[in-house]
């Protein structure tokens, strides 16, 4: 096993009686493009603010990069970048001008910061309205500038939470490719995403989170193998039966076989023709 | 597919949406609270309708009493009464409260009259609408009472009027509403009416003053006073109030009142339309591809100076706290406000009735008076000083910064901004009354060091504690109530301090030892602001979902 980029060790947050997550182990190596997927509220954003010390577990232990995180939140932080859930931008800036402050936030000088933003928002194609305060950009622009924030003092973890959501096709091959030259130059990257397609084109390694706890991990080869094993006994062999001979289970299949999430054929609404 | 094409009347559709309204309502007291505010409602509601009826009754007796005494040239004062508060008292309600917005609807198979006639219908059922229309119930009864001959003529009068009244104020509120619809135009409008409410103050001054003058240029607009609205149905009833009843005057401004409503339904109809056709009032420009541009040069000579002793973070939060204020409407006012009111205060002091004034007893008080006026209005934003971050706190979260250097950051900017306000205010006095001595110049700096230091770290701590998230161009937004009980025993604690150095002062003529008591403060007072700023960065740490919960709703 490889330099750990990612490690948490019975990792759990409660609001009040509901556990949202509950005791979960997750390791991710340094250099994996990393998938954390899971059902709506099966507890991958709670996850995600945890590991990025946005929201404080009830229970358990981070370490990012070697760093623990309740110790050394500041060197864990300098290391990490984090594109959250909603966003998280300041609107009444304009484009540059909010790189330029998590630029400096993030300890670059001041020439850098300008530098590095010129670049992204020419890169993320966002440098044709420089007087427009982000209040007033799209949702997919705004996504693309979280996004240039997230990587403008160059993380070592990068932390997206639905990154592809509302940006458009064009963008998102853009941010495809930046994504994957960064993992080949030695970044982790975590991601969530209820896009499965993306995540498998992407991700080398996936985790399924679904009731709080992790129910699969491991690569998508892995996963596919397990599901496959579990198939081929009497309880799944339907799922063996769908597909075509040679025809290898996509992750789609593996995650609804996992999550047990599949609906009958023949359950139709009879009003609609 | 079946079932798609139904066709439903107007009534039934009219009908199934007051239905929806009235469901809404109902689930909305679901929790305590919102029973709560339903019986405060209902108190108001009670409240406001006494008021509507005592103003109704004045006007009733009103109108009686002028076609007694033969003066019915002056029923065009009280319908220019009605005319304003019914049209621009929405307009002034429309910078600060969300409005019902009825476009929703069109999502459903709504046919054009159906609109139409909602869009009537919620103008109608309107409380300052009704208000206004108990109103003009109560001047008609009043006229037919003092002439029973009078009756029809203002029963027609009034309700040509009151329609004319309705349709024009649906045509102001759907114009507001596409004005209203972009965010700079709505903080713009905002910031106007703000100032427009901050008018009056100087109307006494300037009357005083300018009265005499003015008079002749207000007499020259009778001629089109008379052609608007009120002024028609004033000389309409007027005529059919003679001895001898002019009818046809009466019956014009009748027909000029009803043309002047279809004019305004025509009107109406286009704006509506429009909304009907599928009309985009988004927030967000039109996602056309415009050509890259050069960047603007970043404007860091401002910051060079500061930068090279302050930390990065530091100089990046100072940095961007400036933006923000430049490009906050409400920040605006409030920088705008104590200048404003120093003016206010001068011309107080130069007015010809000055002698019994308390500024005329203690005219080195001016000063300082102005500046502690600036401070109590700018000081709160330091009690809740994340409120206009927004979502941008995960930023702030996510960063490797402790929340000292944010805080500072935010703090120096605010601190920069009232010590600016009170250069501002010096050369305003010292042109308009006298330079403020030397004295009172220290004793008012001593001060604002203390009142500053004070709040900071008082507010630095409220603000992780008890954050609460305010919008740009809102005004109906209110501090937790922690803070603003905590807000008051500052100005308390502040007032009790100013009041003794006054004493002071008076008896022993000099602010000279105020200077000092207040210099000696804001020096006690800095440790425990350094101390609270890394106890800050602890508790942010703390408090990090509060302020997420909070800040990012």
């Amino acid at each position: 096993m490889g330099e750990l980029a990612i490690q948490t060790e019975s990792l759990t947050r409660s609001f009040g009686v509901l556990t949202a997550v509950d005791q979960v182990y997750l390791t991710v190596e340094a250099g994996q493009f990393f998938g954390f997927l899971g059902p709506n509220g099966a507890g991958k954003s709670t996850t995600i603010k945890m590991l990025t010390g946005l929201l404080q577990p009830s229970a358990g232990r981070i370490r990012i990069l070697g760093h623990d995180l309740e110790r050394e939140p500041i060197e864990v932080k300098r290391r990490i970048g984090v594109v959250p859930e909603g966003l998280s931008l300041f609107d009444r800036l304009t484009g540059a001008e909010y790189l330029n402050f998590v630029g400096r936030m993030y300890g670059l000088d001041s020439r850098t910061a300008g530098q590095r933003s010129a670049e992204l928002l020419d890169f993320m194609q966002l440098n044709d309205r420089p007087k427009t305060l982000v209040a007033d950009f799209s949702h997919g622009m705004q996504k693309k500038l979280a996004l240039a924030a997230a990587v403008i003092h160059g993380p070592q973890v990068l932390f997206l939470d639905e990154p592809f959501e509302g940006v458009d096709a064009i963008a998102a091959g853009t941010l495809k490719a930046m994504l994957n030259r960064m993992v080949a130059r030695g970044v982790t990257i975590f991601l969530t995403s209820h896009v499965l397609e993306i995540v498998e084109r992407l991700c080398s390694h996936v985790a399924i989170i679904h009731k709080g706890r992790i129910v699969a991990q491991g690569s998508i080869e892995e996963l596919r193998a397990g599901v496959e094993a579990r198939a081929a006994s009497a309880a799944s062999a339907g799922l063996l039966a769908e597909r075509e001979e040679g025809e290898k289970l996509t992750l789609e299949q593996i995650f609804l076989e996992i999550v047990g999430g599949r609906r009958e054929a023949a359950q139709e609404l009879s009003w609609l023709a | 597919m079946a079932g798609v094409a139904l066709h439903l009347n107007i009534g039934r559709q009219v009908g199934l949406i007051a239905g929806l309204r009235w469901r809404l309502f109902v689930n909305s007291l679901r929790t305590g609270q919102a029973k709560a505010e339903l019986v405060a409602l209902i108190v108001l509601g009670v409240l406001a309708a006494v008021i509507a009826a005592t103003i109704g009754l004045a006007l009733g007796v009103g109108a009686y009493l002028m076609v007694q005494k033969g003066r019915p040239q002056l029923l065009a004062l009280l319908l220019w009464g009605v005319f304003v508060f019914w049209n621009l008292f929405p307009l002034i309600l429309g910078a600060f409260a969300a409005q019902l917005d009825i476009r929703h609807l069109l999502r459903f198979p709504l046919r054009f009259s159906a609109y139409y006639l909602l869009s009537l219908a919620y103008g109608l059922f309107d409380p300052i609408a009704v208000a206004s229309l108990l109103w003009l119930v109560c001047m008609a009864v009043g006229l037919g009472r003092a002439n029973p001959a009078l009756l029809p003529w203002a029963v027609l009068l009034l309700a040509a009027f009151a329609a004319m009244n309705l349709v024009l104020n649906r045509v102001i509120y759907t114009w507001l509403e596409r004005l209203l619809s972009q965010r700079s135009t709505r903080e713009k409008f905002f910031v106007v009416v703000i100032l427009l409410f901050l008018l009056p103050q100087f109307i006494g001054v300037a009357v005083e003053r300018w009265g005499k003058q003015a008079a002749p240029f207000v007499r020259a607009l009778e001629p089109v006073t008379s052609v608007l609205p009120p002024g028609v149905a004033g000389l309409g009833l007027e005529a059919a109030a003679r001895a001898t009843p002019d009818v046809t005057t009466a019956a014009s401004g009748v027909l000029l009142l009803v043309v002047y409503a279809v004019g305004f339904a025509l009107l109406l109809r286009r704006r509506l339309l429009n909304q009907y056709r599928g009309e985009e009032l988004g927030e967000s420009e039109a996602p056309e591809r415009a050509t890259p541009q050069a960047l603007p040069a970043a404007s860091a000579a401002p910051f060079a100076l500061l930068a090279s002793f302050l930390p990065g973070p530091v100089t990046a939060m100072l940095r961007k706290e400036f933006r923000y204020m430049t490009r906050n409407g409400i920040m605006w006012i409030n920088l705008i406000i104590p200048p404003v009111m120093a003016l206010f205060f001068a011309l107080t002091w130069n007015s010809p009735r000055k002698s019994s004034s308390f500024m005329a007893r203690s005219p080195e008080l001016l000063f300082p008076m102005s500046v502690i006026y600036g401070l109590m209005v700018l000081t709160p934003i330091a009690l809740n000083t994340f409120a206009y971050d927004g979502r941008g706190v995960l930023t702030l979260l996510a960063a490797p910064v402790r929340f000292r250097e944010v805080l500072l950051g935010k703090n120096l900017a605010l601190g920069l901004a009232i010590f600016a306000q009170a250069l501002l205010i010096w050369p305003l006095l010292a042109v308009l009354v006298a330079p403020p001595g030397a004295a009172a110049v220290a004793a008012t700096f001593a001060l604002l060091l203390f009142a500053m230091l004070l709040n900071f770290t008082v507010g630095n701590v409220l603000s992780l504690t008890s954050p609460r998230g305010f919008d740009f161009g809102s005004f109906r937004q209110r501090q937790s109530g922690v803070t603003i009980l905590v807000a008051l025993l500052i100005q308390i604690v502040l007032i009790a301090i100013v009041g003794g150095a006054y004493l002071t002062h008076r008896f022993l003529g000099t602010l000279w030892i105020a200077a000092g008591i207040f210099f000696g403060l804001a020096l006690a007072t800095l440790p425990v602001y350094s101390a609270v700023l890394d106890y800050c960065s602890g508790l942010a740490d703390r408090r990090r979902e509060t302020l997420t919960a909070k800040l990012c709703k």
